[in-house]
């Protein structure tokens, strides 16, 4: 059943892309048409073959499964070893979806080195699929560093004005953290060489986490190379107070971009601490765990505010991204099922939501080339179709329930409430905060009377386009159905919910009964 | 045949999807009927299955019983112990919100054919009403909290829609923000209460949950049940906007009036009403919330009423009207007169919805002029409207034998009996008050002479057929819903309907009332005080504002609005409504906008800028790094090899540590 056919599927869904780069090299550089079709046929495809393994996954089986795995340096125990577990497959599944729409999306924005974009574009696909399948830490690595370049060109060459200082601050930071986690790597793998006398295994994840279960990588050792690998994944997801890096990739970063950005590479960080950070450190992932609470619910209330204030309608997404993500890591550090699953739900639909704000700020973008809100207004009568789809992307980020964001939300909610009260309460007061600028900006922006500066428009200010809302389609519908039917997502992932909880152990955290 | 009941919701959600998908071509093409005909006969359909279920649902008889009948759909949310369902519970206190909710939204739906008639995008407004219906049904007919929630959050959704229609105008787009926040702070109270009902129960099912909250042993539970009550009367405390979440519901006004009529007096506001009733023994068991709960309400009637005083816009006293009513409504409820607040929120609706409907003719028929000081002497021009508006404000006066009078008396009664004294005083001064405030309403907009602007004037017109037969068909519950199923006092029809609902509360609370006052039958000796209360303020009304042609009275009118001291200061405060809405903006745009300001300057200059600050430290320490500014691939790879280097020295250090 999981290997259709004995075909290799999860090395061909996450090198397909490495192909289709290779193919766009070799086509005609004078007809950029050519490069843009066949980076979405790749895209595609690679998209089908996720749906196919998608539709050959077992959910009741735990483990990872799709497995394949070579012996690469066998003298320090590194192999090529990958696979997917429920959590890798959700991520996976989205991140080929977000990846066609969003070289879709660059059909109409992106006009100069057309070909160069659509292989950057692959070979980020490349990275981020390789590191939600890589099961050997060596290589979750080189394809956790692959995604740092083709995200730095794109946004260095395709971005807006202030595009290098961006990308440099992008690359940077992201490679501070990293650095360190790959130090945490060496010495967890040279840890496990010496307390075992081999490296056989020295860099697989499953054997690392079984050998971390008898608490062997517990301690003082245990504390700073949590903190490594956990500092890697907060700049990444990003936490307070290592976010100021995204609103300026963000804004400077061209539409598609974003929606990879928010979509798939914020997520990185989530799931680097539940397969990785928490399950080799139990011990420390309870000691940094009130820190971390403390953190998400900063950044969860501070971006909420802060997004009030912008003036800049990406810079007011990205802040929402902040407090966002907020609640992934909320739930994932109160070790509790309702806050997991309400976490990687939220790492879900807020790749699916603001990535479809981040398209809808994009489309508008094409055709003003401003995004100051106050110089929008009225775009309700001038642009029903955008404003109708917009409307509904605000209010699904809202956490409208029937919508897919409520679910995650409030599972988190849920699961933070019942291991730490005060942390529960503290967060839902983000439902206003969070109806406050998202509402504030739908309106400053669709109603009232068009404004002079769209008037000055004339003719150029047309309501969407077919291939725009191509892009927008597949998101409002999964938004819808994800709403629905959370269970699809909740089932899945069902055996990695368990395997982080258990590698943890059910533990409460903090215990603060504030009403008893 | 009962299994039919997932109909009733997903039937307007149909004709939401449809007409929101092709409505629009449907009104370029066919005209405005053809886009009309699916959104209004999805709705009568839904009245009809409605009324099929209500009949049996209310007197218990078979599936329903005295437990309620169930239907589930399917698992929404299974997320391990966190099982939420979509399924749907019907009861007899499902029934009676239901019978309001479809009565008065058929009604609605066809008035609106006539009011927005003139209207460009008509397909939306009957989309948003199909939406809006979708909501309310699924807010009542949920089987558990976190569908109600659901529910909840659409009914905000949509009230911001339609409040919002004519989006093109400022103040409406504002109000219609203004009203999703404030709910929305009720909301957080709302989705606490839930988090605690599932820590304490393990379950979210509206009736297991209730069954193990009364019955645990208070010790065994994780969060103090007057905390649980509290938080879930936050949330009726948004939607039945009551004090100090009132400030959304005047504003809201700025929708057309059918809205007004639908969402702002007859159903949406009626859901915190619900709630609270339908968690009776959550809050039964927690007498400390319950006395908040009174007071919160008692307090709200009397503010919203002394508001209403002043008001001129007509719609705008209508809303202030609204707000002492659900205030009545909830001082039932923190008395532990569940009944009677049920009972009042049913005929409420139907006299509330007639006014507001009627309201809407008025403003109709001078085209489009909501100011009372520029109407007067309609009552022969506009004759139906005039004849229902006048049944309406008998009803809400609380004359009898009119809906109204039973209600309300239940209300007072019932607070009196069982040793609220304040809460019934209180009531009774707002008795004085709403009698007159509707008088000054029917004076200043029937009689006396006219002051509708003369270019209006000759055209002033009755409403069309599908306007005035809703006012028709809803006096007639205003008129005869008291007699029906109140008579006799406090033994009527739909005592014994809800009976098995507030069964539990009523041995929880297990209170004897007085039966005897001045050696009088206590009800008697009530009755005379809340009619006499009523006349009191009708009769000073219709000396101040006229009645028939007998006109204003001007001079005594200013003579109050001009007068010093204490009178001033009152006077004043009701026509700025006591000034909350300067107190909100001082509060939350001026003080909460600085504070987010700070915290923006606060982000780009400390956080980024430490961030900044060691990156050209380590920029200008480390020559050979500066150039990865050029943005080079080259200098990327400088960067791991520099990182490496980092990497072996700590590596040596980590591997040095004891372990």
């Amino acid at each position: 059943m999981n290997s259709i056919s004995g075909l290799p599927l999860t090395t061909i869904v996450t090198f397909l892309p490495a192909l289709g780069a290779l193919v766009v090299a070799f086509s005609p550089g004078n007809k950029p048409d050519w490069a843009r079709k066949l980076a979405l046929g790749f895209a595609l495809i690679t998209w089908v073959v996720s749906l196919a393994m998608l539709g050959g996954f077992v959910a009741t089986q735990g483990g990872t499964q799709y497995n394949e795995a070579y012996a690469w340096v066998p003298a320090f125990g590194i192999s090529y070893h990958v696979g997917l577990d429920g959590l890798s497959m959700v991520l996976v599944v989205l991140t080929t979806t977000l990846s066609w729409i969003s070289i879709l999306a660059s059909f109409l924005p992106i006009q100069t080195r057309v070909k160069e974009y659509m292989i950057s574009f692959l070979m980020l696909e490349v990275g981020m699929t390789g590191v939600f399948v890589a099961q050997d830490l060596f290589l979750f690595y080189i394809f956790w560093e692959l995604v740092l370049v083709p995200m730095y060109l794109i946004i260095g060459i395709w971005g807006g004005k202030n595009r290098i200082y961006a990308t440099i601050k992008f690359v940077l930071y992201t490679l501070v953290g990293s650095l360190l986690m790959l130090v945490a790597i060496l010495a967890t793998a040279f840890t496990y060489a010496q307390t075992t006398g081999s490296w056989d295994g020295a860099f697989d994840v499953a054997k690392l986490i079984a050998f971390a279960g008898q608490g062997h990588l517990n301690g003082t050792f245990g504390f700073f190379a949590f903190g490594a690998f956990a500092l890697a994944f907060a700049i990444k997801v990003p936490m307070f107070p290592f976010h100021t890096w995204l609103p300026d990739a963000h804004v400077e970063a061209p539409t598609a971009g974003s929606v990879i950005l928010a979509g798939v590479l914020l997520k990185l960080g989530g799931y680097g601490f539940i397969r990785f950070a928490i399950p080799l450190f139990p011990e420390a992932a309870h000691t940094w765990a009130p820190v971390i609470i403390v953190l998400s619910l900063i950044g969860i209330i501070y971006g909420a505010i802060v997004a009030l204030v912008q003036p800049d309608l990406k810079k007011l997404v990205a802040y929402s991204s902040v407090s966002h993500m907020g609640f992934v890591t909320l739930g994932i550090f109160v070790f509790q099922e309702q806050g997991l699953q309400g976490a990687i739900l939220q790492m879900v639909n807020h790749g699916l939501i603001t990535g479809a704000l981040f398209l809808l700020v994009g489309i508008i973008y094409e055709r003003t080339h401003d995004r100051t809100i106050a110089k929008m207004g009225g775009l309700g009568s001038a642009t029903p179709v955008y404003a109708a789809a917009f409307g509904f992307f605000v209010f699904a980020s809202v956490g409208l329930p029937g919508l897919s964001g409520f679910v995650g939300e409030f599972l988190t909610l849920v699961g933070a409430f019942k291991a730490v009260p005060a942390a529960g309460v503290v967060a839902t007061f983000v439902m206003i905060l969070a109806a406050g600028y998202l509402l504030w900006m739908f309106q400053r922006v669709t109603f009232g009377e068009l404004s002079d500066f769209l008037k000055g428009l004339g003719s150029h200010l047309t309501d969407m386009k077919p291939i725009e809302a191509m892009t927008l389609v597949p998101l409002a519908a999964l938004v819808v159905i994800f709403g629905l039917f959370p269970g699809l997502i909740l089932n899945l992932i069902q055996g990695s919910v368990q395997a982080m909880l258990s590698a943890a152990g059910q533990v409460v955290p903090i215990a603060l009964a504030v009403w008893r | 045949m009962y299994d039919l009941i997932p109909l009733i919701p997903l039937l307007p959600i149909l004709g939401f999807a449809f007409t929101a998908l092709f409505g629009r071509r449907l009104m370029l093409k066919y005209g405005r009927t053809a886009a009309e005909i699916v959104p209004v006969g999805a709705v009568v359909i839904v009245w009809l299955i409605a009324l099929s279920v209500i009949g049996p649902a209310l007197t218990h008889a078979e599936p329903f019983g005295e437990t309620g009948y169930n239907v589930k759909l399917w698992t929404w949310i299974p997320a391990g112990g966190f099982n939420v369902d979509l399924g749907f519970h019907v009861d007899a206190l499902t029934a009676v919100l239901l019978l309001v909710v479809t009565t008065i939204g058929m009604l609605v739906h066809i008035y609106s054919i006539g009011y927005m008639a003139h209207d460009k995008a008509t397909w939306r407004f009957f989309a948003y009403l199909n939406l809006f219906m979708f909501s309310m049904l699924v807010l009542v007919l949920a089987d558990n909290w976190v569908l109600v929630f659901g529910g909840w959050e659409l009914v905000g959704l949509s009230s911001y829609s339609l409040i919002g229609f004519w989006y093109h105008k400022r103040s409406a787009a504002l109000a219609a923000k203004k009203a999703f926040i404030v709910n929305r702070v009720g909301d957080v109270g709302f989705a606490l209460g839930i988090m605690a009902i599932f820590v304490n129960t393990g379950t979210l099912n509206i009736q297991e949950s209730l069954k193990i909250l009364i019955e645990k042993p208070s010790a065994e539970l994780v969060i103090p049940l007057g905390i649980v009550a509290l938080l879930v009367f936050c949330g009726a405390m948004g939607k039945s906007a009551q004090f100090p979440l009132h400030v959304w519901l005047p504003d809201a006004m700025e929708g057309p009036t059918p809205v007004s009529a639908l969402i702002h007096a007859a159903t949406m506001v009626n859901a915190g009403v619900y709630l609270v009733a339908r968690a009776n023994p959550l809050f039964s068991s927690a007498p400390e919330a319950m006395v908040i709960v009174a007071g919160v309400g008692i307090f709200t009637a009397i503010l919203a009423a002394s508001i209403a005083f002043t008001q001129t816009d007509i719609k705008r006293v209508l809303a202030f009207s609204t707000l002492s009513q659900l205030g009545y409504m909830f001082a039932a409820l923190g008395v532990g007169a569940y009944g009677a607040a049920i009972f009042h929120l049913m005929s409420h609706g139907f006299f509330k919805g007639l006014l507001f409907l009627g309201s809407g003719s008025v403003i109709h028929a001078v085209d489009g002029e909501q100011d009372m000081n520029r109407m007067g002497g309609l009552a022969k021009k506009i004759p139906i409207t005039h004849a229902t508006m006048l049944i309406g404000t008998i009803a809400i006066a609380g004359i009898p034998p009119l809906a109204g009078f039973f209600s309300k008396d239940e209300i007072l009664g019932e607070a009196f009996k069982f040793g609220f004294y304040w809460v019934w005083g209180i009531g009774v001064i707002v008795a004085v008050m709403t009698a007159f405030y509707m008088w000054r309403l029917m004076g200043k907009t029937f009689y006396g002479e006219s002051r509708v602007d003369p270019s209006v004037a000759p055209h002033v017109h009755e409403s069309a057929w599908q306007m005035t037969l809703p006012l028709v068909l809803l006096a007639i519950p205003s008129i005869g819903l008291g007699m029906a199923v109140g008579w006799p006092l406090g033994s009527g029809a739909l005592v014994g309907w809800l009976k098995p609902i507030f069964e539990e509360s009523e041995i929880i609370l297990a209170r004897t009332p007085t039966e005897e006052l001045f050696g009088l039958p206590i009800n008697a000796v009530l009755v005379v005080i809340s009619v006499l209360a009523a006349l009191v303020g009708l009769l000073t009304a219709v000396y101040l504002f006229g009645i028939g042609r007998r006109k204003v009275n001007q001079p005594r009118i200013d003579a109050i609005s001009n007068a010093n001291g204490a009178t001033r200061f009152l006077y004043r405060a009701s026509l700025n409504k006591w000034w909350f809405d300067e107190l909100n903006h001082l509060l939350f745009i001026r003080i909460g906008g600085r504070v987010a300001a700070a915290m923006w300057w606060f982000d780009r200059t400390v956080v980024d800028g430490t961030v900044n600050g060691v990156g050209s430290v380590t920029r200008s320490a480390g020559g050979g790094l500066r150039r990865i500014q050029t943005g080079r691939v080259q200098n990327y790879a400088l960067g791991i090899a520099i990182g490496l280097i980092v990497m072996a020295g700590s590596f040596l250090v980590i591997v040095g540590l004891p372990r």
